[in-house]
């Protein structure tokens, strides 16, 4: 077998962060090849490059022995390049095979649009992965394996030659799973690759030829499935070298008074039987891959789940959030895992934006706002949190990323809160913006706040929380302490559940 | 430091809070001059007079119509609560009500249109733009079915109350050579820029219509917030209505209709997003007397009546173009 794809050097910067950095190796053609590593370490960027929506910034990729360009989606798709991603990209208002001949209605028609032959077509491909769905039907009323199908049947209309599945079995049973693999399978038979891009170890085994290591942007690795267990890919996934970093700096608060206390804490189709305690001045963080259930954990916390069964107290007093205003009430506070859709209002100034949740003390009993109190809040946070901005009139949204959490930050700490929930606190943030942002948490755990910590970011994890907690496929699978507290065992916890 | 703050805070208090008020400022400035030298006519004091009479019930409800398109909604049926509150009110005092009493039922009236539109509108999730087009033809028919279709008159012949001239007098008098009408305008004016930049709500408004996720993550309740806005639109909507049966002395079912977009217009010419979240009372303002100029201006000039429409509508696309010219050029 040749290789049908090389990657050469390639390398993506976003900003402050790279993302990949100088990544090499190649893909045989006809293999299902894996593509592994924790959150964050560039699987995503890498598969945004080969479907076209990204540019790298260094490196090329090169097919059949020749580098090609991958400007836009159309242009992979030319190529023989289909995309499958997590979430799906269908039009769910159309019938399937609307979808499948999507921008291409005239290709089986010489010119002309020929639905009757597209039917045919699509039921032809549908037939050739064993599926009996109506070609006929609307996207919307498929389930999520049949849409799955139904991409997957779509790359195949474009002829494709390299599909790459996106966390495929994220969404599926475990039945569905296995249809899946058995059509993968099928597909690589007939001589189409496969990139197959999943955090879970177990599938891949037995699934795969081939497999290579991201972490933190390079190539760690490269294997046949055969050369390496498990144990080893975990290994390179979470890499040797640092192990415990600022083990100095953590400290067990275990014995202190709890001050959120959660009991058997479920949420339909999110997570479920979900325990544990945060203790005064302790910060506590919670890692999982995506889709675990965390951030799940934290809204239904704050009052953001519509419907959810347990127990949660706060202070040793029963909790019953229904909404964000209710938690506030509480002492609680919560920093926004999506900072740009739920943390910042664009258009306000810096000062509104530092005051939004604090009611009660920027305006009188007569619901007149307190325009000196607001100002004299948002430059005392501007120089405390050192706030890069020439005025506190400044939009929120011109400042750098790092500046405005900073400001989601004092958001929060306006509004006088004991307990502090924070998701992805520093995502999408530069390196030295990061660190002022820790120095900022470990401050407020000196005064007294207690912090439950969200993150995909294992060194953050591991370096910000004196406990680690682990969620896997909705479940807490982990309270990691003292020696157990090492970035091997968090991986396995994530990865395995045990 | 805290001086320095100080002067912040005041100086903001007396000019412009953005460039975008004085661009909009600017131009009506000169739609000002243009017709100021192409028409005698035009730069009198009585012409000038005339023109605020002439904006003041539309100022009233751009005034509320600014909030709810701040908070990112939408208000059509302003026009059809305008003519149904000043029909129900003239019914009343014709049926023997006090003045006083009618006047205050007709503003509640008036007031709970809107918050069934704020209600109907945030707790069952339908668009705004459908249940107030609802709206619009509900309480359009409710006034036609009342008026049967016919003028219904005020004057000492149909009302029997000693109180009717002070009514009269809020629609037909002056004060100090001003209308009351633009006194009425002006304090609405007023009080809506202290809403919207001094107040709670106003803040609030802002912030609902800014981001709806982070309003809700910041504990504030949208549906509260704007729901108020739309009681405060029918609330304002309806006090036009009785200025204008006061002024005219007479209502019939299809007065007010094409206010609600004229209202929308003068609140997005002076440079409102229609995506909420940013506006401007001020603006609002410059908007509403643009619109009263270009109207006023025209018919000066002996341009047919029937152009004013179009150039209306193409003022509106021009203010809106520039706005997002403006904005696209100042970010680069």
């Amino acid at each position: 077998m040749s290789d049908i794809i090389d990657f050469r050097h390639i390398t993506k910067i976003f900003g402050a962060v790279t993302a990949l950095d100088d990544v090499s190796f190649s893909i045989k053609e006809g293999s299902i090849h894996a593509i592994v590593g924790e959150n964050g370490a560039g699987k995503s960027t890498l598969m945004h490059i080969l479907g076209g929506e990204y540019m790298p910034d260094g490196g090329e990729v090169v097919y059949r022995g020749k580098p090609v360009r991958l400007d836009s989606p159309h242009a992979a798709h030319e190529l023989g390049v289909a995309v499958v991603y997590q979430e799906f990209r269908l039009c769910p208002n159309l019938t399937v095979t609307e979808n499948l001949f999507l921008g291409r209605e005239r290709q089986l028609g010489d010119g002309k649009v020929d639905w009757p032959r597209m039917q045919t077509r699509t039921s032809e491909i549908l037939a050739g992965l064993g599926s009996s769905i109506d070609p006929t039907a609307l996207v919307e009323n498929l389930s999520i394996a049949d849409q799955q199908i139904v991409e997957i049947a779509r790359a195949l209309a474009l002829d494709a030659e390299v599909i790459i599945m996106d966390e495929p079995t994220s969404a599926l049973t475990l039945k569905e799973a296995e249809e899946l693999f058995v059509n993968l399978k099928a597909l690589r038979a007939r001589g189409v690759t496969i990139l197959y891009i999943s955090h879970r170890l177990e599938e891949i085994f037995p699934l795969c030829d081939r497999i290579s290591v991201l972490r933190d942007g390079r190539f760690v690795g490269g294997f046949e499935i055969a050369d390496i267990d498990q144990a080893g890919v975990v290994r390179l996934i979470a890499g040797g070298d640092l192990a415990d970093l600022h083990a100095s700096e953590v400290r067990d608060y275990t014995d202190r008074r709890k001050v959120l206390e959660v009991n058997g804490l479920s949420r339909p189709g999110c997570f479920s039987d979900v325990s544990f305690a945060l203790h005064e001045g302790e910060i506590v963080g919670i890692y999982g891959l995506q889709g675990s259930g965390r951030t799940e954990v934290l809204e239904t916390i704050f009052g953001l789940a519509p419907e959810w069964a347990g127990s949660i107290s706060a202070f040793g007093k029963p909790m019953n959030n229904r909404s964000p205003s209710d938690a506030i009430r509480n002492g609680l506070a919560m920093i926004p895992e999506n900072r740009r859709d739920a943390g910042i209002f664009p258009d306000m100034s810096i000062m509104d934006n530092v005051n939004t949740a604090n009611a009660g003390d920027m305006s009188n009993s007569a619901g007149v706002l307190r325009r000196r109190f607001m100002a004299d809040t948002a430059e005392d946070f501007i120089r405390k949190l050192r706030i890069k901005t020439s005025s506190r009139f400044k939009k929120i949204s011109q400042l750098s990323g790092g500046n405005q959490q900073k400001v989601i930050i004092a958001r929060w700490l306006a509004s006088h809160p004991r307990i502090v929930l924070v998701d992805e606190l520093t995502r999408g943030i530069d390196v030295s913006a990061k660190f002022e942002i820790y120095k900022i948490l470990k401050s407020l755990r000196e005064s007294g706040l207690s912090i439950l910590m969200v993150s995909s970011e294992l060194a953050e994890i591991l370096a910000e929380s004196d406990r680690i907690l682990v969620m896997k496929n909705g479940a807490m699978v982990a309270d990691l302490r003292g020696e157990r507290r090492t970035k091997e065992q968090v991986i396995r916890y994530a990865l395995a559940g045990q | 430091m805290s001086a320095e703050a100080e002067t912040n805070v005041s100086r903001r208090r007396v000019t412009f809070s953005s460039t975008k008020e004085i661009g909009i400022f600017i131009a009506f400035v000169v739609i000002f001059l243009f017709f100021s030298v192409m028409s005698p006519y035009f730069f009198n004091l009585e012409n000038l007079i005339n023109i605020l009479r002439q904006i003041s019930l539309l100022g009233i409800i751009a005034m509320g119509m600014c909030l709810v398109i701040v908070c990112g909604e939408i208000d059509l049926s302003v026009g059809s609560i305008y003519g149904a509150s000043a029909i129900l009110t003239a019914v009343m005092m014709m049926n023997g009500f006090p003045i006083w009493l009618a006047f205050v039922l007709g503003i509640a009236v008036g007031t709970l249109f809107g918050l069934i539109n704020g209600i109907l509108i945030t707790y069952t999730k339908i668009p705004a733009l459908i249940v107030t087009l609802g709206m619009m033809n509900v309480v359009r028919g409710i006034s036609l079915i009342i008026s049967s279709g016919r003028v219904v008159n005020i004057s000492p012949r149909t009302v029997d109350d000693p109180t009717l001239p002070i009514f009269l007098f809020l629609g037909q008098g002056k004060i100090a050579g001003i209308p009351v009408m633009c006194l009425f305008f002006i304090a609405t004016a007023i009080g809506a820029y202290f809403l919207y930049n001094r107040t709670l709500l106003g803040f609030r408004m802002k912030a609902v219509g800014g981001s709806a996720r982070a309003a809700r993550a910041s504990g504030i309740n949208s549906n509260v917030v704007k729901t108020a806005a739309f009681a405060i639109v029918g609330f304002l909507s309806a006090l036009a209505g009785l200025l204008n049966i006061a002024f005219l002395g007479s209502v019939q079912g299809t007065t007010g209709q094409g206010m609600e977009l004229n209202a929308i217009a003068a609140v997005i010419i002076g440079g409102t997003s229609l995506a909420g979240g940013q506006g401007t009372i001020i603006g609002t303002v410059i908007g509403v007397l643009i619109m009263g100029v270009l109207n006023n201006g025209i018919i000066l000039l002996g341009i047919s009546p029937f152009w004013q429409m179009t150039i209306v509508g193409a003022v509106i696309i021009l203010a809106v173009a520039l706005d997002i010219w403006t904005r696209k050029s100042g970010r680069s």
